[in-house]
């Protein structure tokens, strides 16, 4: 039985591709070779097939096939080795065969099988005689040698026969591949491992605009826009990890339009680069107009809302969240009435659905607050690209403002006619009145006249002027004069303004000033005066008869402070802002109309600005109203060593609480500080921080504070010294030392030392107070001598009134007149308690009354209980110096005294 | 017709009061009563009841509109014909005075001379029942 499958062994001999194939000149020769070498008539090479032997080579024997019944090679391929009949008449497998039986009368067969190298039989090589015969063994293995050589040539065969299907097979595949880079819309292109153009598909040669064979060789990254070349190469640089994503450009001619492409690269087993991208251009440019689109509907200052046909919102962009105050969520899918309920909008949907074009309209609308917001509305409709509506869109301006603005300008036009009126109605009545009636009238009542008609068109002009004013002003036309003014000069000035404005409303103007300082003031005189009598002429105008106005005008460290005072009705917190507008501050529900021009404040915004400065009020309904203007002053400078600088505060404190507490509020005063907390830390900063003001505790860990003062320079440039101190209260007399504060201090009390340590010049540290002309001279001169600088009046009364509030001394001179107690409380009172040590000078008073004098004095200003008292040292004048140096301490120079 | 005698005159700018009292008191021979506010107006309308009153707009405290206004609630007043003069005149304006119930609005400035006259014309037209 044989070993295989039968299925299995025709399907491996039709592999071989050798049945039914032309005779082939290697089979030939091997064949005519057997049979001379083996000297047999008829040799064969036969193949079994299902049902009959085919033969590829035949020698003797002329034919082509036979069928299988009684074949000899059918029963050589069941056997191991050769088949041998020596003769086939005597055997009964064989003596049907017709070849047997009949011509050519076979007789003698041998045959070896042909297998496969698995060892399936293909068939057999055979050699045949008619006449009866053995085969020697040397002719058998001649047999078996030949019927090997049959088999390499059947594998040879097999071979060759697989690799032209193969090569068929590829070139079919080819050809397909061709197809589809022809055929394919996208663009591909491929290029070998060095990144040269191998070839490039018709699309990609189409958009670039040139021939594939041109751009064969040329760098694959030429194919792309010069821009988009890096994005390309930065993807082929990382084609190891895979393919890469490509979006990019195509190197389109100059003049085309751009070409967008997104696809990717990819790369094959010996590096050759393939690139497949589709052309996205239009999809770019419809994306880019969406999100432009979307973009515009999002950013759009207007509300852009849009509704389905049945009038539900469908879009709601982010200015309707802002104008409705609905969240688009909570917006979508409602009825577009429900911002403006009501038959506008009724009207204006039936209109739209119906495909109508609506023109622009004005709406009230609702707010989900509950408010109401004024807007001007246009509609369009919403088609689908075919044409067939599907909704429509509306677009929301807020006109709020604007129709605000409209009505403050009609008001302002309205007021300010009727400002221009006025006086124009004096002097047309007046005019005309003498014009036609002025015979009838009497001299004084003409005169009368004239001056109305006079003084009414002097008003014009200064209306006319104020609005003039305001505009230049408000441009920044207007150029401000600075020159050196006194805080006196300016108050005196405006007074003078208001002053028949004040005497004909029945209201007393008082004023404060507190200007420690007579440095003139750097500022447009006029226009500060043209400030403070606006200021000053709305109190006097919102005052009741018999009211009071208070002008107030003080330094507050680097700024003039002016401050105007009413108790008239006062301003509405929400209308602090708006009366210094020039167009909203004559509201004429504004119960505060008076009317002015409504101008008058919006001036006074625009001067102190010029100024750098500031316009504030503080007021509430019935409580009268305070405008506050702080105009920046030059801030000290010191031309010491000719480096000018602003100005620094040394502050040396060893409570670390303090210390941040004080220099907090000298830096909020607009003072630089340095911070020491020791007396040697101190010392060294004087040198190196240069102070103009040594703001300093007397109790220091390292010493007593005093010391410093040791430390200063002597001249007129050195620092000044506020000292801070503990309890004990004793003035050191030093001329450097400016004030003295006592511990636990106010803001207010810090501020005024500070500032007054600025102050520019130097106060005088001796106060001398004598009634008799000549004993103040006499007195003056002698303390000067002293090297004090000395401030000289004739009472108590009037030192109260002078404007420096601190001394190292005050002399008080006393003669013949009994002295009041009462007038040094006063002064002790303005000198806010700082009153400095007293030396009484008695002229021609023995020293017991002076004694007793001084001693009266004590009791009278003997400050609350645990203070101590201010001395006050009996003197007898010739001991004046002794006393005062003693007071002022070792500053005086008394070698220079008589 | 009662002949217009009695007017009362209300401004605050002192100028204009001057002139209106001329061309009213010694051109137009009315006797005129004058107040510088609405205030006084108000209270001196009781104590010497005028046939028409001549009412000022724009004035400090009490503005013209508010004084009408008074003038118009109050039974005793209620009936006085009210003119109002003033340089306000853009015709909103002028609608809302009429509303409130002035007869007439006599805009600024004024011909002195003529003043009286149109006060009279006022009168026979509004007042003189």
């Amino acid at each position: 039985m044989p070993t295989w499958d039968e299925a299995q062994r025709i399907e491996a001999l039709r592999s071989y591709a050798l049945l039914d194939t032309p005779p082939e000149a290697v089979f030939d020769e091997l064949i005519s070779r057997a049979a001379q070498l083996l000297e047999v008539p008829i040799v064969l090479i036969s193949l079994v097939d299902g049902d009959r032997q085919w033969f590829k080579a035949a020698v003797g024997l002329d034919l082509q096939e036979t069928s299988l019944s009684s074949s000899f090679c059918a029963q050589t391929i069941l056997g191991e080795g050769p088949l041998v009949v020596e003769d086939a008449s005597h055997d009964p497998r064989f003596a049907d065969n017709p070849l047997v039986a009949g011509a050519p009368g076979i007789r003698f067969y041998a045959g070896t099988p042909l297998t496969t190298p698995d060892g399936l039989p293909l068939g057999a090589l055979c050699l045949i005689d008619v006449k009866p015969r053995g085969l020697a063994p040397r002719d058998q293995l001649i047999l078996e040698a030949l019927a090997s050589q049959t088999e390499v040539q059947f594998e040879l065969r097999k071979q060759l026969h697989r690799e032209r299907q193969l090569q068929e097979e590829l070139a079919r595949r080819n050809e397909i591949l061709r197809q589809f880079f022809t055929l394919s819309i996208d663009v591909q292109a491929i290029a070998d491992a060095d990144g040269k153009v191998v070839q490039i598909n018709p699309p990609l040669s189409r958009l670039i605009d040139r021939d594939p064979q041109e751009v064969q060789g040329r760098r694959l990254l030429e194919l792309v826009h010069p821009d988009d070349a890096p994005a390309l190469e930065q993807a082929l640089a990382r084609l190891e990890a895979g393919p890469q994503p490509l979006d990019c450009r195509l190197a389109t001619p100059p003049g085309a339009p751009a070409v967008h492409v997104c696809g990717r690269v990819g790369r094959d087993m010996r590096g050759a680069i393939f690139l497949a991208a589709s052309d996205v251009t239009a999809e770019r440019e419809l994306q880019h107009q969406q999100e432009l689109t979307a973009s515009l509907v999002a950013n759009s200052s207007d509300a852009i809302v849009s509704c389905d046909l049945s009038g539900r919102v469908t879009a709601w962009n982010a200015a309707a969240e802002r104008l409705y105050d609905y969240a688009a969520e909570a917006a979508i899918g409602r009825p577009l009435s429900f911002i403006e309920p009501g038959e506008a909008m009724e009207r204006a949907l039936a209109s739209l659905t119906a495909a109508e074009v609506l023109p622009p309209r004005q709406a009230v609308q609702r707010t989900a607050g509950g408010g109401e917001v004024e807007v001007s509305l246009s509609h369009s409709l919403v088609r689908a690209p075919s044409g067939e509506l599907v909704g429509f869109a509306m677009i929301a301006r807020d006109i709020g403002a604007l129709k605000a603005v409209e009505r403050i300008k009609d008001e302002f036009i309205s007021v300010v006619s009727h400002e221009l009126r006025t006086p124009l109605t004096s002097i047309r009545g007046a005019l005309g009145l003498i014009a036609q009636a002025g015979e009838s009238l009497d001299r004084a009542r003409r005169e009368q006249l004239l001056g109305v008609a006079l003084s009414n068109s002097e008003r014009l002009v200064k209306l006319i002027n104020d609005i003039l004013d305001l505009e230049k002003m408000s441009r920044g036309g207007m150029a401000l004069r600075r020159a050196p003014w006194s805080a006196e000069e300016l108050v005196d000035r405006a007074l003078a303004a208001v002053d028949g404005l004040a005497l004909s409303a029945g209201v007393v103007v008082e004023s404060d000033l507190d200007v420690p300082d007579e440095r003139p003031l750097q500022l447009d005189g006029d226009r500060v005066v043209q400030l403070l009598v606006n200021l000053l002429s709305n109190a006097i105008k919102f005052s009741e008869r018999g009211g009071l106005v208070w002008l107030g005008v003080r330094i507050r460290a680097h700024a003039l402070e002016l401050a105007v005072s009413d108790r008239g009705p006062g301003i509405a917190a929400d209308q602090h802002r708006a009366i210094f507008d020039r167009f909203s501050q004559v509201d004429s529900a504004d119960t505060r109309e008076r009317g002015g021009s409504g101008l008058g404040l919006s001036i006074c915004k625009a001067i102190a600005e010029l100024h750098g400065g500031e316009i504030a009020v503080e007021s509430e309904p019935g409580q009268g109203a305070t405008f506050r203007v702080w105009l920046p002053l030059a801030p000290r400078e010191t031309s010491r060593d000719g480096v000018r600088r602003p100005c620094r505060v040394l502050l040396v404190e060893d409570d670390e609480d303090l210390g941040t507490l004080l220099a907090s509020l000298i830096e909020r005063e607009g003072y630089c500080v340095h911070r020491e907390g020791s007396l040697a830390g101190g010392i060294g900063a004087i040198e190196q921080a240069r102070p103009d003001v040594v703001v300093l505790d007397l109790g220091l860990p390292d010493g007593c504070g005093l010391e410093l003062l040791n430390h200063l320079a002597a001249d007129d440039d050195g620092a000044r010294v506020v000292i801070i101190s503990g309890s004990e209260r004793r003035h050191p007399g030093d001329s450097a030392v400016v004030d003295w504060v006592e511990k636990p201090f106010d803001e207010r009390r810090l501020r005024r030392a500070l500032a007054l340590a600025l102050s520019d010049p130097r106060p005088a540290q001796a106060l001398l107070i004598a009634e008799d002309g000549m004993a103040r001279v006499a007195l003056t001169a002698r303390l000067r001598r002293l090297g004090a600088q000395v401030r000289s009046v004739a009472s108590l009364e009037e030192a109260a009134r002078l404007p420096e509030k601190a001394y190292g001394v005050l002399v008080l001179s006393v003669g013949e007149r009994p002295l009041a107690a009462e007038g040094l409380v006063t002064l002790a009172a303005s000198l806010a308690g700082q009153l400095p040590p007293i030396v009484l000078v008695g002229e021609g008073l023995a020293a017991a009354e002076l004694a007793a004098l001084a001693e009266r004095l004590g009791g009278a200003i003997a400050p609350a209980a645990g203070d101590p008292a201010t001395p006050i040292r009996p003197c007898q004048p010739a001991d004046l110096e002794r006393w005062v140096a003693g007071v002022l301490g070792r500053r005086l120079d008394l070698s220079g005294a008589p | 017709m009662t002949e217009l005698q009695r007017v009362m005159l209300v401004e605050d700018d002192c100028d204009v009061r001057l002139v209106a009292e001329l061309a009213l008191a010694e051109i137009g021979g009315f006797t005129l009563s004058v107040c510088c506010n609405g205030r006084e107006a108000l209270e001196r309308v009781e104590q010497e009841p005028p046939q028409l009153i001549l009412l000022d707009v724009m004035m400090p405290g009490m503005d013209g509109t508010s004084v009408l206004v008074q003038l118009r609630e109050r039974d005793e007043t209620a009936a006085i014909p009210v003119v109002m003069m003033t340089a306000r005149v853009q015709p909103a304006e002028v609608e809302r005075y009429r509303e409130l119930g002035a007869v007439d609005v006599i805009s600024k400035p004024f011909d002195p001379m003529l003043l009286a006259d149109r006060v009279r014309a006022i009168w026979a037209d509004h007042g003189g029942a």
